[in-house]
């Protein structure tokens, strides 16, 4: 764990992102390709579809030491596997709730759609949740103090 | 010569043993369920029994062994050898889950000294308490069938009799000597009266007794029921939960796990239950304990035949925590009479 | 106010019947313990062990567990499954329990048979325990509980003691709104009037603290876990043949540690394996042995399943599974 005061300006947030094959992923990846700047604290996870990210994946992560998980995937309605981002919602929406009711910090968690040609938006929202978590700190309520 | 100290005093003693670098642990309310934590104030007097039993001071739920680290193929291990000094004291400790820390004692001690545990036992005063209530819920517990009594010293440096505004205080050891020197004018000496009062609250605890199991013949009625199908009646209704076993203050099973994070690890025992179907398990596949009943088999015959045998003493020790904390009532006396019954 | 003895003798009737007949393999109800009143699991093979089968408030377990234990019981290679349906004794939770596995296609209507009996409550043992501590110790086992209205009747030896209700009652009683059974093949008991509205009420306090405020109560809460599983282990909607928490190959989800951390996980993950199904029937909450209030997480994505989806589970046995649908126009507030 850093210390307190100076090392807390280099601290770096580290957020996991479950990006689904055919929209968001590609949406990065023309983020990339288009060379749009967007903060290194994302490590992305590529998943056939947002539907496939079980609640537990995103527990998980935050028990391995993420600082924020980002979920994401097609737009409602363009879903290549038809209603995967629907399932998604429903289960990810109540997860959110989950998180809130114990009180663990549920704003350390996103989703968002992001189509394969929004590599503006995709920059956008990493950018956006980077500066709360930021403003977060650590978090250590999952992970067990370790940062 | 016995001793006494007056209940208002206990806080004082507890701060004046914690600041002679001693760790105190007695049972605190946590959360609605009494448990043995870090104790840095008095006791409470009316408590029946922790929930959890006191072995968890000196055999943790979850322990450390070592830690290692990982660097690519390399693995170092950081084994350090387990050499803390600091005194133990766990003040309140029931006469049953003093017996049975003997029984720990032995098994720790028995084909293989272990370190962890022969440490922090070294280290460990042990205050019991008399029980003057002995009643789990809905009543359940036996010790004076199983060899204890509510005020039995067996496995005890002192042990304290609760009589009104202070307790009787007894000392059986140089560690409870040492903690009368410790507190030196907390305690005074008791008067004849006390003592006699002392007599009768022990009477009277042992009397509120009601659950009895005849030991008799136990050992012979279990080596012949082994086949025998009364085990599946009974163990129909076993959620196999294993809150028997974790609960016990006897059990001692554990299970060894690596827990790896980012390049660092450490070895961890933790409690295992033999009412789990993966705490038999073998690697190819086969399950020498396939049900239920095969389980609660073990657990009662570990109890009452096998640790006759291997350590010399029974494995229960009458505390009733299975009996009352079983979501389908089995129950450990009935289970055995049945046996008995059995085996006829 | 309910007649304990005169249900018990329909159902005891009941059963001997269905026995008798042929028709089902067992009963499965519940009797009294030996040497505690609470009331216990039991199955009757035969007809003339009928009469063991007892109620009362005391009949505290989900029996639909062994319920989903017989449906997935595997016949040993050549031999002939008896698929001839099982008798069970249900109060209303637990026939909502019933519509679930039906509904997950986990027991076949067919497979049981099912005495359905109203109930207007159960008694916790914890709470009774405290009730007796007056009554000398060797009566205990012997007690008798009448209904009273608002009290309840504890009769023993001596002076009857007389108890109200809110006192002695799960829980899950006080809260809940179904007191007749909802699948059945017998309808044991005259039909209560029910009152058709749960308002959440009693996890209301809780929502009302700040983040840190629940953190800080559920780290009490959870800190006393020992991990034992007794609430997935009671749980009939816990059906899987290898639960999550139990796999290390290939990957082990929960590591064995028991610490806050691990702890959070499991209950976290436990609750979002039964949000839309649990059907609140407070086995988990019963049985912990740490009394932590897990049926508080349990509620809570109940309510929140009902506000968001309008999914209330354990009803309607033509209702679909919550995360087996969707809807297009579910509220995904919060999404970017």
């Amino acid at each position: 764990m850093e210390d307190e005061g100076g090392a807390k300006e280099s601290w770096e947030p580290k957020i996991i992102g479950f990006f689904c094959n055919w929209c968001s992923y590609a949406g990065a990846d023309l983020a990339g390709t288009s060379r749009i700047q967007y903060p290194t604290t994302i490590r992305i996870i590529k998943v056939m579809c947002s539907g496939r990210v079980n609640p537990q994946f995103v527990l998980k992560a935050f028990q391995e030491g993420a600082d924020g998980v980002l979920v994401s995937g097609c737009h409602p309605g363009d879903c290549h596997y038809i209603e995967g981002n629907y399932h998604a919602r429903r289960k990810l929406t109540l997860m959110e709730d989950l998180l809130e009711f114990t009180g663990v910090d549920p704003s350390r968690f996103q989703m968002s759609w992001v189509s394969a040609s929004e590599g503006q938006k995709f920059a956008e929202v990493v950018t956006e949740f980077t500066e709360r978590i930021k403003k977060l700190g650590p978090q250590t309520k999952l992970s067990g103090g370790e940062g | 010569m016995a001793s006494i100290i007056n209940k208002d005093k206990v806080a004082e003693l507890v701060k004046k043993v914690s600041s002679s670098g001693c760790e105190v642990f007695g049972p605190v309310e946590n959360g609605g369920v009494t448990l043995f934590r870090n104790l840095d104030g008095g006791i409470p007097s009316d408590f029946t029994n922790s929930k959890k039993p006191p072995k968890e001071v000196l055999f943790p739920q979850t322990e450390t062994m070592f830690d290692f680290e990982i660097d690519g193929s390399k693995i170092t291990a950081l084994v350090e050898p387990v050499e803390a000094q600091t005194p133990i004291l766990m003040l309140g400790v029931r006469p049953c889950d003093a017996r049975a820390i003997q029984v720990l004692d032995a098994l720790f001690t028995w084909d293989y000294i272990d370190p962890y545990y022969v440490n922090k036992r070294d280290r460990a005063t042990i205050i019991g308490f008399s029980c003057t209530e002995p009643h789990m819920p809905l009543q359940s517990c036996f010790c004076t069938s199983v060899g204890g009594s509510p005020s039995s010293k067996d496995g005890l440096d002192m042990l304290w009799t609760d009589i009104g505004d202070r307790y009787l205080v007894e000392s059986f050891t140089d560690k409870g000597n040492k903690i009368l020197e410790t507190g030196g004018n907390l305690f005074a000496n008791a008067a004849k009266d006390d003592e006699k009062k002392t007599e009768d609250v022990k009477k009277l605890a042992e009397s509120k007794i009601v659950r009895k199991l005849d030991t008799e013949g136990i050992e012979k009625a279990l080596e012949a029921t082994f086949d025998h199908e009364y085990w599946d009646e009974f163990a129909r209704r076993c959620l196999g939960c294993g809150e028997c076993t974790l609960l016990c203050p006897t059990c001692h099973c554990f299970d060894i796990n690596d827990v790896i994070t980012r390049g660092k690890g450490k070895r961890e025992r933790t409690w295992d239950s033999c009412q789990y179907p993966y705490y038999t398990i073998h690697a190819s596949g086969h399950n020498p304990r396939p049900d239920k009943k095969h389980r609660q088999r073990n657990r009662v015959y570990h109890k009452f035949l096998y640790s006759n045998k291997n350590l010399d003493m029974l494995g229960c020790v009458g505390c009733g925590r299975c009996i009352s904390t079983c979501p389908v009532n089995i129950d450990i006396i009935e289970v055995v009479e049945g046996a008995k019954e059995a085996a006829k | 106010m309910t007649d304990y003895k005169a249900l018990e003798k329909q159902i005891q009737d009941q059963a001997r019947q269905w026995l008798e007949s042929g028709e089902v393999k067992y009963v499965i109800g519940f009797e009294k313990g030996d040497n505690s009143p609470v009331c216990r699991p039991v199955f009757i093979y035969k007809p003339e062990d009928a009469g063991k089968l007892a109620w009362g408030p005391l009949c505290n377990n989900n029996l639909t567990k062994y319920l989903v234990e017989e449906v997935q019981i595997k016949p040993k290679k050549g031999e002939e499954p008896d698929l001839r349906p099982v008798g069970i004794v249900v109060k209303p939770c637990d026939s909502k329990t019933i519509v679930e596995l039906m509904k997950e296609n986990i027991v076949p209507r067919e497979r049981v048979k099912i005495i359905g009996v109203i109930s207007e409550g159960t008694i916790n043992p914890k709470a009774l325990d405290k009730a007796l501590k007056d009554v000398p110790l060797d009566k205990i086992a012997g007690i008798q509980i009448l209904d009273g209205g608002d009290n309840f009747t504890i009769k023993y030896d001596g002076e009857p003691l007389s108890v109200p209700k809110d006192e002695l009652l799960n829980g899950k009683c006080k809260v809940c709104v179904v007191h007749n059974p909802v699948v059945y093949d017998i309808f044991v008991g005259d039909k209560v009037t029910q009152i058709d509205k749960d308002e959440f009420e009693d996890i209301a306090d809780l929502e009302a603290m700040s983040d840190e405020e629940r953190y800080e109560y559920w780290k009490e809460q959870l800190s006393k876990c020992i991990r034992c599983y007794a609430c997935r282990d009671t749980c009939p909607l816990c059906y899987c043949e290898e639960c999550v928490f139990d796999r290390t190959k290939p990957y082990n989800w929960n590591e064995k540690t028991v610490d806050l951390p691990e702890n959070f996980f499991y209950h976290m993950v436990r609750a979002m394996h039964l949000a839309g199904r649990c059907v609140d029937c407070g086995g988990c909450e019963r049985v912990c042995p740490m009394d932590i209030p897990i049926r508080k997480l349990n509620r809570f994505l109940l309510k929140r399943a009902k506000e968001r989806f309008k999914v209330v589970p354990g009803i309607n046995v033509e209702d679909k599974a919550m995360f087996g649908d969707y809807d297009i126009d579910d509220p995904g507030e919060g999404i970017k």
